[in-house]
């Protein structure tokens, strides 16, 4: 019979959040949406929701991970340290401008917050929620870290699902906003090399820039700098190979089951995370459409026109974004090559969503 | 150069915007824990008991309860800053692109 007290004080809601887990795992598998981490998420989800389960009490294995690596920031900043070492930096140096479209896409974040706040959510909370525009998991985590713990299991949820679904989301967006003569805009290819100093120096400066101005996106825009450096140095090849695939392989899979701990039926089974999960769509929609206005904008004044559709490879959801605009164009006219324009505005998106994450962490109190 | 001086130009710019509001925040933070002592001590004077009492008021300081309507407009406001603050520092980098290419063109290095 105490075999069975498992099986008796099961409830609804824990049966929902099991099927939730198999949900997340479904996802992942079938549609290869983010396996890396909503598989992880998935199976944690169960491990969390089985009745009187070990691992979320005090001193569970997942709590323990949670707070050792999530509540630390640990584990974000590490994934920080990957994603730099992943990051070419070298097309922004073809066309520096399109670096503005890396701010102008964040539009959606501070849409969504301002959105959020409606809903009833605190000024914290839903910050937490505009971050999800992003497009940048460790930064969306890092964030909800900081400002609203208790809503981490449904951003971290919503930010890797939509940044696997930008193929969806974006072209409707792009072509609501755009005519078909403007998408139909070619853009100059420019040959430019750089050298290999400037791309040693570039993460330095940056940091040191990014965090004279705003302190408190030194950890953020630094660890990712460190990532870049190691690439660019050229003598730690081995360094940059292991954070470019097994540092970034082994974090990924304890974020994400470290993020499962806040996936209790009591914290996630409730109405917030339907409205959270909706904003988040809201934000990517609105990161989308406040790049490609940016570029219509601009456009009013060079001389040479920007496609419009590249300001929407501003979000941070690399290299997806910046195919997307590419095949659109492609769709549009065949001999009309967007890509290294998609690619620079979307390297910048990058650095925009963790510049975008640090703002918010100095100006939410 | 007009990239070094457009880049400095822009820097200072945004260091005196951002010291500018911290030292305004700091200014406000001030003033209120000034008025909250202020509350505290007119409370002590008042009833004039022990300094339990005192502890008491302080507690008691009315705090501004944030409706749904004050948030909004807390978020419209970190929303003017946010943007502004993402497309200077997106301009800042730029500049940072420009100085950088421009010291050390590709060139100088095959030369070497």
């Amino acid at each position: 019979m105490e075999l069975l007290v498992g099986l008796t004080s099961i409830s609804w809601q824990q049966a929902v959040m099991l099927g939730i887990g198999g949900l997340l795992i479904y996802l992942a598998i079938a549609k290869e949406y983010e396996p890396a981490l909503l598989l992880p998420i998935g199976f944690g989800a169960i491990m969390a929701n089985i009745p009187l389960s070990a691992a979320v009490e005090e001193g569970g294995a997942l709590t323990i991970l949670f707070n050792a690596g999530i509540m630390t920031d640990i584990l974000p900043l590490l994934i920080f340290i990957a994603v730099g070492a992943m990051i070419d930096f070298s097309p922004l140096f073809k066309n520096p401008k399109l670096l503005l479209f890396g701010g102008a896409a964040q539009f959606g974040i501070f849409f969504t917050m301002m959105l959020a706040t409606l809903f009833g959510f605190n000024l914290r909370q839903a910050a937490s929620i505009g971050i999800i525009g992003a497009a940048d998991g460790p930064t969306s985590i890092y964030v909800a870290t900081k400002f609203a713990k208790d809503l981490l299991g449904p951003i971290s949820i919503a930010a890797y699902s939509y940044m696997s679904l930008v193929p969806i989301i974006q072209p409707p967006v792009i072509r609501a906003l755009t005519t078909k003569k403007e998408r139909l805009i070619r853009m100059e290819a420019t040959a430019h090399s750089v050298s290999r100093t400037t791309l040693i120096l570039f993460p330095i400066v940056v940091t040191i820039v990014a965090g004279i101005v705003a302190p408190s996106s030194v950890a953020l825009i630094g660890f990712l700098m460190f990532g870049n450096l190691i690439r660019e140095c050229g003598v730690l090849n081995k360094l940059s190979q292991t954070a470019q695939n097994e540092l970034a392989s082994l974090v990924t899979i304890l974020l994400g089951i470290a993020i499962a701990y806040t996936m209790t039926a009591d914290k996630f089974l409730n109405i917030n995370t339907l409205i959270i999960i909706a904003l988040g769509l809201v934000a990517f929609i609105f990161d989308s459409a406040g790049g490609v206005i940016f570029a219509k904008i601009l456009n009013i004044f060079f001389k040479k026109k920007i496609n419009p559709m590249i300001g929407a490879a501003g979000i941070s959801a690399f290299p997806m974004s910046a195919r997307v605009i590419h095949s659109m164009g492609q769709k549009e006219d065949q001999f009309n090559f967007l890509l290294m324009h998609a690619v620079s505005a979307n390297v910048s998106g990058q650095i925009g969503s963790v510049i975008a994450g640090g703002i918010i962490l100095s100006l939410v109190k | 150069m007009k990239y070094l001086l457009l880049f400095f130009t822009v820097v200072l710019a945004f260091t005196f915007s951002v010291s500018a509001q911290n030292k305004a925040a700091v200014a406000s933070k001030i003033k209120t824990e000034k008025k909250i002592e202020q509350q505290s001590v007119a409370a002590v004077s008042d009833t004039n008991k022990t300094k339990e009492k005192v502890a008491d008021v302080k507690v008691e300081t009315p705090v501004k309860e944030s409706s749904i309507k004050d948030n909004f407009w807390n978020a419209f406001i970190i929303t003017c800053k946010g943007m502004g603050g993402v497309l200077s520092f997106m301009l800042i980098f730029f500049f940072i692109t420009k100085i950088l290419d421009k010291m050390f063109p590709q060139k100088i290095e095959h030369k070497e």
